[in-house]
């Protein structure tokens, strides 16, 4: 059979110019609830988020952010810890309950038909958790096993390094659990900080799905019915922290592991920062994605590693960049002096016209390719609410990847990859 | 429910087409009918090995990723013991760039030594980045030969050794080529904003000169009942011993996989599971404990797995998932507790296809085990299951002497 097509055309692409992204329903309710719906999708479902200001930045201890959370569904006034698990496998819901930096999110993904006795089993979590003792000691003991096989991994034990060094290990974005630390946990401080940043303070509500009227308005209904202070106090908040970058170099060696893992990075700007698209255009060629240049040297050349990458990672008050792989132990220093090789290329070398067309092309078609569920779409908009970005900034996201030039990358790496790392090896 | 329509070309190209103009995005889901267990014995960790490969380079085509990344597309496959998949999303406007790009590697790969040289490397330290250097990463390479002996399930998809990656030639990768990366050894999902003629003359434009090729029959051997019960114990530098039981059961299109599937969520799936609730909530042996089943093309598998917490003996707390087992041989499941993990897996599914990815992968998957209406039929078989039925199944599989065990001890 002859071939009839010709296969060394490529077909022609066409590059996005606009998205139109769904607009999202938002309302301030009497007793300062904000409620943001997202109205997308066919299937009968619903995802409600509940973002409580929670997180480590806001709790005195970050045992205290993180066992608060843990057993918000370990037991109320009138349900033991098995029966809040039956009741919400009963439904086939799922809730997910996380606690970060910032925030703690407390999620329940259900079928819209299970929705009303699924609200008053939330509202009973969120009103009357009676953190029972025994439940605590449980949730402790599992805890310290998770973090031991934890600490048997390489890749978290660098991660926890790094963070320690570019924080401190007094800042509540730094500090790490310990198994003393987990066994000093005490009911008592749980059961305050659950009055303090759950009982009374106003949080952000995102829902998502395909609703009928009538069952939003239930929502609403539910919602208002949570009897909040409006003026918000807090016992203790640290003040924002300038982070500095000074070099630290620290390498754990471990004995019979196969790879080391490598973090090295610096502070950034925080989420706002009007240097934010053209740095994670810059950052996306360094490392961002497959096609990245550290891909392309240190994996597709060099075979040293199953993957290597490099991140903006931003919490309220702090952004830094990181870059991370595990790699063969023998290799591990040739990789740091590949990585730093691909940094200074970057800075000094005038990047390729093709080059930065393409990453925008990529980034423009991640972006509209992720939002094709509901709770994708619902992503974006916590990003806006968590970090004060503008109402409308992902309705010009398209507009703002292809406003980026050749020279603003040039000068966002010589403004943020200049100057010293902090680099740990473990393995 | 997944709408889609289906045609085939002549060279033996099965192609569906599922429509959803919701979005300016479309999948194009490419799946091979190969996997490990296609595999000889002493070259194992090929499939994957080969699914590497695919990306570096065709007749055509010096570099299949920028090309993606130009389209604004992202890509990705994946290899498991029964089957290869390719799979990309992008702006549907970009459609037929994925068609060139697959169409070319199906046609012929540059096999250039270097890219085999790097992607050798490559997976080994994939290996050892997944399966060594993780606490339990081996678990699979231990456990598989201990429940297969025969069918080549007893291989893991990356391979027994790294010995047999090391050892791959471009004799080896072309022969592998050759005998499975045939049109009529694929199947083609295209899906999203699309139209069943653009796809149709799609498909025949670039998919319709490539030839059919010959493509053995797989002869697997079957695995002998098993009529005694096994039991291996490993020690290895982790903080806590762990406990993996694994049963065999029917595979993914048996009439008996509902029930089973079914069976494997009441023993142990999520926080509100008869394992869970006895030996982690109440009883406190065990930190974690959980059920599910393999759902492979050939006869798979039910597994428990769980680590036990400090103090406890591993052979205690086997005797206390054994007493719970039991309990499921002799009694019928309760009507609340079969409805609840129908519940749950209605809702599992309906969750999973709002992801457009998902509905095109299902579809593929479907076809590959025969029919793709599977793929929506998948719901009612579920919730006309009884309890009996499930019972049935317990008595069957939860016998002792139907099951494999691994002690993972913690080295003192």
């Amino acid at each position: 059979m002859t071939d009839t097509v010709n296969r060394k055309n490529p077909p022609t692409i066409h590059s996005l110019s606009a998205f139109n992204l769904v607009k999202p329903e938002s309302e301030r309710l009497s007793n300062g609830i904000c409620l943001h719906h997202i109205q997308a999708g066919v299937q009968p479902v619903v995802a409600i988020q509940l973002i409580f200001k929670a997180g480590n930045w806001f709790a005195p201890s970050k045992e205290t952010a993180y066992f608060t959370a843990r057993l918000l569904n370990e037991g109320t006034k009138n349900k033991n810890s098995s029966q809040i698990a039956e009741e919400t496998d009963k439904y086939g819901a799922f809730l997910e309950i996380s606690t970060g930096n910032d925030y703690c999110h407390v999620e329940l993904y259900a079928l819209t038909k299970h929705l009303p006795p699924l609200l008053d089993l939330l509202r009973e979590l969120l009103t009357q958790a009676s953190f029972p003792e025994q439940e605590l000691q449980k949730v402790k003991d599992i805890s310290v096993q998770n973090l031991k096989v934890s600490l048997e991994k390489t890749s978290f034990v660098a991660s926890q390094h790094f963070k320690a060094a570019i924080f401190g290990a007094m800042h509540p974005y730094g500090s790490e659990m310990t198994a003393e630390s987990i066994a000093n946990v005490q009911r008592n401080d749980l059961a305050t900080f659950y009055q303090q940043a759950y009982l009374k303070q106003p949080f952000e509500v995102l829902t998502a799905g395909c609703l009928v009227p009538a069952d939003l308005q239930r929502i609403k209904d539910w919602l208002s019915s949570f009897q909040l202070d409006v003026q918000p106090t807090f016992a203790s908040q640290p003040p924002a922290m300038v982070l500095t970058a000074k070099k630290h170099k620290l390498y754990i060696e471990k004995e019979n592991v196969m790879q080391t893992s490598l973090r090295i990075g610096k502070p950034l700007f925080l989420r706002t920062d009007a240097d934010y698209i053209a740095t994670k255009v810059m950052n996306e060629i360094l490392g961002g994605y497959f096609g990245s240049r550290l891909m392309a040297n240190i994996r597709e050349d060099k075979g040293y590693t199953y993957g290597i990458s490099s991140t903006m990672a931003f919490s309220k008050n702090a952004g830094y960049l990181l870059i991370g792989t595990d790699v063969g132990k023998e290799v591990r220093e040739a990789t740091v002096e590949e990585i730093f090789k691909e940094i200074d290329l970057l800075k000094k070398e005038k990047l390729a016209k093709k080059e930065l067309e393409m990453v925008k092309n990529y980034m423009k078609g991640v972006f509209v390719n992720s939002l094709n569920t509901p709770f994708a779409i619902a992503e974006k908009y916590r990003t806006v609410y968590l970090f004060d970005l503008p109402a409308d900034y992902y309705q010009s996201y398209i507009q703002a990847i292809d406003s980026v030039t050749i020279k603003q990358v040039a000068e966002m790496a010589n403004k943020y990859l200049a100057g010293d790392y902090i680099e740990v090896l473990v393995g | 429910m997944i709408n889609y329509q289906h045609f085939s070309l002549d060279n033996g190209l099965k192609v569906y087409v599922h429509q959803d103009q919701t979005t300016p995005v479309a999948v194009f889901n490419l799946l091979y009918n190969v996997g490990s267990r296609d595999e000889q014995e002493d070259k194992t960790g090929f499939a994957h090995l080969f699914e590497h490969l695919m990306f570096g380079g065709s007749q055509n085509v010096e570099h299949y990723d920028q090309h993606v990344q130009q389209a604004g597309g992202e890509n990705n496959a994946f290899t498991s013991q029964d089957i290869t998949n390719y799979y990309l999303t992008l702006p549907s406007k970009n459609i037929e760039t994925a068609f060139w790009l697959e169409s070319d590697r199906m046609l012929g790969l540059s096999f250039n030594p270097e890219v085999l040289e790097v992607q050798r490397k490559v997976v080994i330290e994939e290996f050892k980045q997944r399966y060594l250097n993780q606490p339990y990463g081996d678990v699979w390479l231990k456990l598989n030969p201990l429940a297969f002996q025969v069918h080549p399930y007893r291989w893991s998809t990356i391979g027994k050794e790294i010995s047999h990656i090391e050892n791959a030639t471009m004799e080896d990768v072309k022969s592998f080529f050759y005998k499975f990366y045939v049109p009529n050894n694929a199947i083609l999902v295209v899906a999203g904003d699309v139209t069943v003629e653009q796809v149709k003359k799609l498909s025949k434009k670039w998919f319709g000169s490539i030839p059919k090729g010959e493509v053995p029959s797989r002869n697997l051997p079957r695995e002998p009942r098993q009529t005694e019960g096994r039991l291996l114990e490993i020690e290895a530098n982790v903080p806590a011993d762990a406990l993996y039981k694994a049963y065999h059961v029917c595979n993914r299109t048996s009439y008996q996989y509902a029930p089973t599937d079914l069976l494997s969520d009441l023993l142990g799936r999520g926080k509100s599971s008869r394992l869970y609730q006895e030996l982690v909530q109440n009883k406190k042996m065990f930190t974690s404990l959980s059920a599910y089943v393999t759902g492979s093309a050939d006869d798979g598998l039910l597994v428990i797995s769980g680590k036990t917490s400090t103090g406890v003996a591993l052979e205690k707390a086997d005797q206390a998932v054994n007493e719970i087992v039991a309990t499921f041989r002799e009694n019928k499941p309760k009507e609340t507790d079969l409805q609840k993990v129908k519940n749950q897996a209605e809702s599992t599914i309906i969750f999973s296809e709002t992801e457009l990815l998902n509905r095109a992968m299902g579809l593929a998957y479907a076809a590959f085990l025969g029919d793709a209406n599977l793929a929506n039929t998948e719901q009612e078989k579920i919730q006309a299951v009884t309890a009996s039925q499930i019972q049935t199944i317990a008595y069957e599989v939860l016998k002792p002497q139907n099951c494999s065990t691994l002690y993972y001890k913690a080295k003192k």
